[in-house]
């Protein structure tokens, strides 16, 4: 049976044509929509972008261009287009002057591309039909990484921005049923990516069709689809985070960008009406996450990276698929706090188990002497109630650690726990996939006890009751 | 805005205590304008059926609203399906349905033929209608022997003809699927409307009850303009997402 209260989470089309896309300022979306303006904006910001090789505003600037100056590796597409349509990627020359061969390996004649230039001109694929400006760029060439991925065309990766910070993210590969276009509308795979490592989690084909493995042209056999690693994945975040600062009207968005080798990550486009099939490939609500975002006020670029990796990263990225080895755990246990890169750098610290808490819990004492009390830690304040029933501002920060040799990345609350006898507090989000016994284990009950008052003593009652 | 929707259906219900008694056309009382105007179109000489017509034409694009954005439903736009309704009753759903078929396959053809040409997309579309309007006499003529059919209702050739240009266009610039689902997408929308137009009990309400029905069409259409929630056929879709 469907789980409606599960349904919750996913942002459907009505919420995001009603609430999300007025996000966006109507002069910013105009930006978005045309590919030259995003261009020359992002340019200025300093993003990598493709280089524009020419624009023709009209027929005249068409016909006085010489294709034959060009040697290949570019692409023909429209400035308003959208979807991918109207798109032409030219590989590189043919055997014979006056053609060009087309990234699907098929022959076009320079003729052929004077046409489809008019066609654009005229706004054939424009929104109403429009006239429209014709926009040729350099042709960025697909990472050696991918080569054994896909045959069809160039594959993207498309981040979803909300309030500066990205919060979903997936990996296009185009097919020969979306004819080399990274589009889900037109038959291509999606595949969820991770924020917080880059690696891909599930997988769809087209809208909604659920795929486990791809065909792995390299080795000729299906692979799993979880498991990819994207190269480059830290400067592909900050390139997203940079798009949405340097079109702030935007706040709500979708950045595709495209791995060069040399150059790093280009954008391609930046898309004002994200779709919302890249629920379907990561298995998680948009809605959910925007909604941990409301109330928070990112502060830098750094801070809206450590914030989408800390809240929205997968737990366990790595054994998506694997039916896991439940693990137990006591009351009280042993954990690693990660203090430093490498694996040598963890302070081990008794904690208690506690079911009552949703988020875990530090001591601010800890927290403080491990370095994680900087500003830039902090992820934000949340408003707590205490078991005592006070109101207090606690700081939520990120970090990492490792409980029964099981790496878990996280948020917690930083709190007083001097008096308590443990400096940490595992909470029921961070439990996920461990079972809880009442049993303690044995090595970690050397605990100092706190000493009761002589008076309060077995002894000390009788004697009192004595007199 | 739940609040002012309440509110303006109980405004609703108070009016229909008001305006159910058949008025004579002397007594206005501010809530049954539209029956008057009604009434005074009818006694100048005007058709009733148009303006009953015209009375159902929002009421059709209401019920096709709802099922885009409570059902998920999608067509091309919300007046090509409301369009083709009105068109429906007059040659009868299946008859329609015919008519787009044989305009379609007409015009498939005539694409065909032209592709060799290379010419630009407006005067293909004109040697088109070449084709459809020769093919439809054709047609229409060899039927007339073996059926009685009567094809002769002009604006239902002209509106499937839009229809097909308009699939034409989406199978050229965005893909072949999304034609297909959307073309199929507006004639079921045209069948529910005509179905429901059809309902005779709706047709009489709808005449003698002119003022509620506009009250409930914008109040309708406040309601579902304001939905927010998940359509029917994202459902299917994002239950597949759910991890478990």
């Amino acid at each position: 049976m469907i789980n409606f209260k599960k349904l919750k989470q996913f942002l459907t089309k009505n919420e995001r044509n009603k609430v999300y896309l007025r996000k966006n300022k109507r002069s910013a979306r105009l930006v978005a929509d045309n590919k030259l303006k995003t261009k020359a904006i992002l340019g200025k910001a300093g993003i990598n972008v493709p280089k524009l090789i020419i624009r023709f505003r009209n027929v005249i600037e068409l016909e006085k261009f010489k294709w034959e100056a060009l040697e290949g590796n570019f692409v023909i597409k429209p400035a308003s287009g959208y979807g991918g349509e109207g798109i032409v990627i030219v590989r590189r020359r043919g055997k014979y002057a006056g053609e060009w061969i087309k990234m699907d390996g098929t022959l076009i004649s320079t003729q052929d591309l004077v046409s489809h230039c008019q066609e654009i001109l005229a706004g054939k694929y424009s929104l109403h039909n429009i006239p429209d400006f014709v926009i040729v760029e350099e042709r960025i060439k697909i990472h050696p990484m991918f080569l054994s991925i896909t045959k069809a065309g160039t594959p993207d990766i498309r981040v979803i921005i909300y309030n500066k910070v990205p919060v979903m993210a997936m990996f296009r590969i185009p097919t020969e049923k979306s004819g080399g276009k990274a589009n889900l509308q037109q038959g291509a795979i999606g595949l969820g990516i991770d924020l917080a490592t880059g690696i891909t989690t599930f997988g769809i084909e087209g809208k909604g069709n659920i795929i486990r493995k791809i065909y792995d042209y390299g080795k000729k056999k299906l692979r799993k689809v979880n498991g990819i690693k994207i190269p480059m994945w830290k400067e592909v975040m900050e390139t997203s985070v940079k798009c949405q600062e340097a079109m702030p009207g935007l706040g709500f968005l979708g950045v595709d960008v495209v791995l060069d080798k040399e150059k790093g990550p280009a954008v391609l486009e930046v898309n004002a009406r994200p779709g919302l099939s890249i629920q379907v490939c990561n298995r998680a609500g948009l809605k959910n996450r925007m909604d941990k975002l409301e109330e928070i006020e990112v502060r830098s670029m750094s801070h809206a990276i450590t914030l989408s990796k800390y809240l929205f990263g997968e737990k366990f990225f790595e054994k998506v698929e694997e039916k896991e080895k439940v693990r137990t755990v006591g009351p009280l246990e042993t954990i690693k706090i990660k203090t430093g890169k490498g694996k040598k750098n963890f302070k081990e610290v008794k904690a208690k188990i506690d079911t009552g808490a949703f988020r875990s819990s530090i001591d601010r004492g800890l927290a403080e002497e491990l370095g994680m009390l900087a500003p830039e830690r902090i992820l934000y304040l949340r408003h707590y109630r205490s078991a005592l029933g006070k109101n207090i501002d606690r700081p939520v920060i990120g970090l990492t650690f490792w409980l029964k040799d099981r790496k878990i990345m996280t948020a917690v609350n930083v709190a007083d726990r001097k008096k308590l006898r443990t400096k940490f507090l595992l909470g029921r989000k961070d439990l996920e996939g461990f079972l809880i016994t009442a049993k303690s284990n044995p090595s970690v009950l050397n605990l100092p006890v706190a000493k009761r008052h002589p008076s309060l003593t077995k002894e000390g009652l009788k004697t009192k009751i004595k007199k | 805005m739940k609040r002012t929707a309440y509110f303006l259906t109980s405004l609703l219900t108070l009016f229909w205590g008001f305006a159910k008694p058949t008025l004579a056309l002397d007594s206005w009382n501010g809530f049954n304008s539209v029956k008057i105007l009604k009434e005074y179109a009818v006694l100048q000489g005007i058709n009733a059926n148009t303006i009953a017509m015209l009375l159902l034409l929002p009421v059709i694009a209401t019920l096709v609203s709802f099922l885009h954005y409570y059902v998920g439903l999608t067509g091309y736009g919300i007046f090509m399906p409301t369009m083709i309704a009105v068109i429906f009753l007059s040659t009868g759903v299946f008859g329609g349905i015919t008519l787009f078929a044989l305009i379609l396959g007409i015009s498939l053809i005539s694409n065909a033929v032209l592709k060799k040409f290379k010419l630009h997309f407006w005067p293909a579309r004109a040697i088109n209608l070449v084709f459809i309007g020769i093919g439809v006499v054709l047609v229409w003529a060899l039927a007339s022997k073996y059926f009685k059919t009567d094809l002769s209702n002009i604006y239902a050739i002209m509106i499937m003809i839009l229809l097909v240009e308009e699939f034409v266009r989406t199978q050229l610039i965005k893909s072949k699927n999304e034609a297909w689902s959307l073309t199929f997408g507006t004639l079921l929308l045209a069948s529910l409307g005509a179905g429901m137009m059809n309902i005779s009990i709706i047709q009489s309400w709808v005449l003698s009850n002119p003022d509620i029905t506009v009250l409930s069409i914008i109040i309708a259409n406040i309601v579902i303009g304001s939905y927010r929630g998940i359509r029917l056929t994202e459902i299917g879709r994002f239950a597949k997402a759910i991890r478990k």
